[in-house]
């Protein structure tokens, strides 16, 4: 066998490799400089890449039934069964909380998408620079002349949390104060924004303390939307929803 | 809930069974749920999910998927294999005729007599998107073993669709060359 032909040999094993995008930066120059000058392995790599993308495209789009959508959403809703676990916490870490009537009844509602909770997360996972830092009144006072709505800076009734600033955000297309958080060493993002213009809703809805809270959940982050005194709130973290409705409930005033 | 359709598309790729799929989607949004707190905050949330998909399989639907396989190959082997040289007109390009002529349901089938491990492989990298190493921990085997399941599954799924396309009279058997001799013979 020729120098040549053991490339060319050595090449189709790796055109799967390569189609894949798995090559490392070198194997990938020197796979493409091959490439090249070969018009055999050339074709193949086509060929190949051909293939690849017939399929994908002609595989049949599965789309899961809605009937498979709610059985799953209630034997997730039978599952959490909120009453008891409510109850449990409730009784050890928030009898204030229990003396406002605070009621967490897990309901499935259609299935509706709202933008706000991708967009949040999505912020949410990036380390964006603080703008404003300092006490709540500070804070709040920054954001007065540059946002279009009250920004009441939520006060967790919690010892273990601790806010870290703010900046200016958007959801969509929608202006928002963006507030970090430090909870028991967690980042916890809230935007605070017009829920006129954004509607909040989500996949599971509870009440806590007499308001509608919609959860929901995007990249395994937790997103939890509620309205307190005609402001829109999206909290954003990494807790699961126990903590996040705990979370919820140090924040929304009595 | 994110990633239904993906995790149902797949589920029905492993059972080929709708109601399977979806009892088998069922456990797995359940076990996720049940798990949350396990799942690792920043980490790809869509490779956990079909890792439980994968071990729910295993765990509660693959013997019986596995019955009904055998039952399947035995069918099949007795369905006469066709060779159909007078009906296909010769063709330059037969590849490239067999992929423009590439239908959904023959993609289906084809996959469907994939052997599952191989199957599986291509459908997580080519429909999925995933990556070796996704594959790797969903299917819990090393990066090498993803490789050559890939390759043997796209061969096998390729070689399936090329006899379908030669059944159906769209190129001529003889026309048909595989893919590891094609091209390969320069020099």
């Amino acid at each position: 066998m020729s120098r040549e032909a053991l490339r060319c040999a050595g090449i189709s094993r790796f055109v799967d490799t390569y189609l894949d995008g798995e090559f490392g930066e070198g194997d990938r120059v020197e796979f493409e400089s091959h490439l090249s000058d070969c018009d055999g392995c050339r074709a193949k790599v086509r060929l190949q890449s051909d293939w690849k993308k017939a399929i994908k495209a002609a595989a049949p789009r599965e789309v899961a039934p809605a009937a498979l959508r709610n059985r799953i959403a209630r034997s997730i809703a039978r599952e959490s069964k909120p009453m008891q676990t409510w109850r449990q916490w409730a009784v050890r870490a928030l009898p204030a909380a229990m003396a406002v009537g605070l009621i967490a009844t897990f309901a499935v509602s259609k299935l509706q998408w709202s933008p706000v909770a991708a967009d949040v997360v999505a912020k949410h996972q990036r380390n964006l620079p603080i703008e404003i830092s300092g006490g709540t009144d500070k804070v709040r006072n920054w954001y007065a002349d540059k946002v279009d709505f009250p920004v009441h800076v939520p006060q967790f009734r919690m010892a273990s949390a601790a806010l870290r600033g703010g900046r200016l955000a958007s959801i969509g297309d929608k202006q928002a104060a963006y507030l970090v958080y430090d909870v028991n060493g967690n980042k916890v993002s809230v935007f605070v924004f017009d829920p006129s213009e954004l509607p909040v809703r989500a996949q599971r809805k509870a009440t806590i303390g007499n308001r509608d809270v919609y959860f929901d959940e995007e990249h395994g982050y937790n997103v939890a939307m509620f309205q307190d005194r005609g402001v829109g709130y999206a909290i954003a973290s990494d807790m699961d929803q126990e903590q996040m409705t705990k979370l919820v409930s140090a924040a929304i005033a009595p | 809930m994110p990633f239904t359709d993906s995790l149902f598309a797949t589920g029905l790729r492993m059972t080929r069974d709708p109601r399977d799929a979806e009892d088998l989607v069922q456990d797995t949004m359940l076990t996720a749920y049940r798990f949350f707190h396990r799942f690792e905050p920043g980490t790809n949330c869509k490779a956990w999910l079909f890792k439980i998909l994968t071990n729910t399989f295993i765990n509660k639907y693959r013997k019986k998927v596995r019955e009904r396989e055998v039952r399947d190959v035995i069918d099949q082997d007795e369905t006469p294999s066709l060779m159909s040289e007078d009906v296909a007109v010769a063709s330059k390009d037969p590849e490239g005729m067999i992929i423009g002529n590439i239908l959904s349901d023959d993609v289906k089938n084809a996959l469907a007599g994939v052997p599952h491990d191989y199957r599986m492989a291509v459908v997580l990298c080519d429909l999925e998107d995933f990556s070796y190493k996704e594959i790797a921990d969903i299917m819990d085997c090393p990066v090498g073993t993803v490789m050559s399941r890939l390759h043997r599954g796209r061969r096998l799924l390729q070689k399936a669709l090329r006899d379908y396309a030669v059944r159906e009279g769209i190129v001529k058997d003889a026309d048909v060359i595989e893919f590891p001799s094609a091209g390969a013979k320069k020099s």
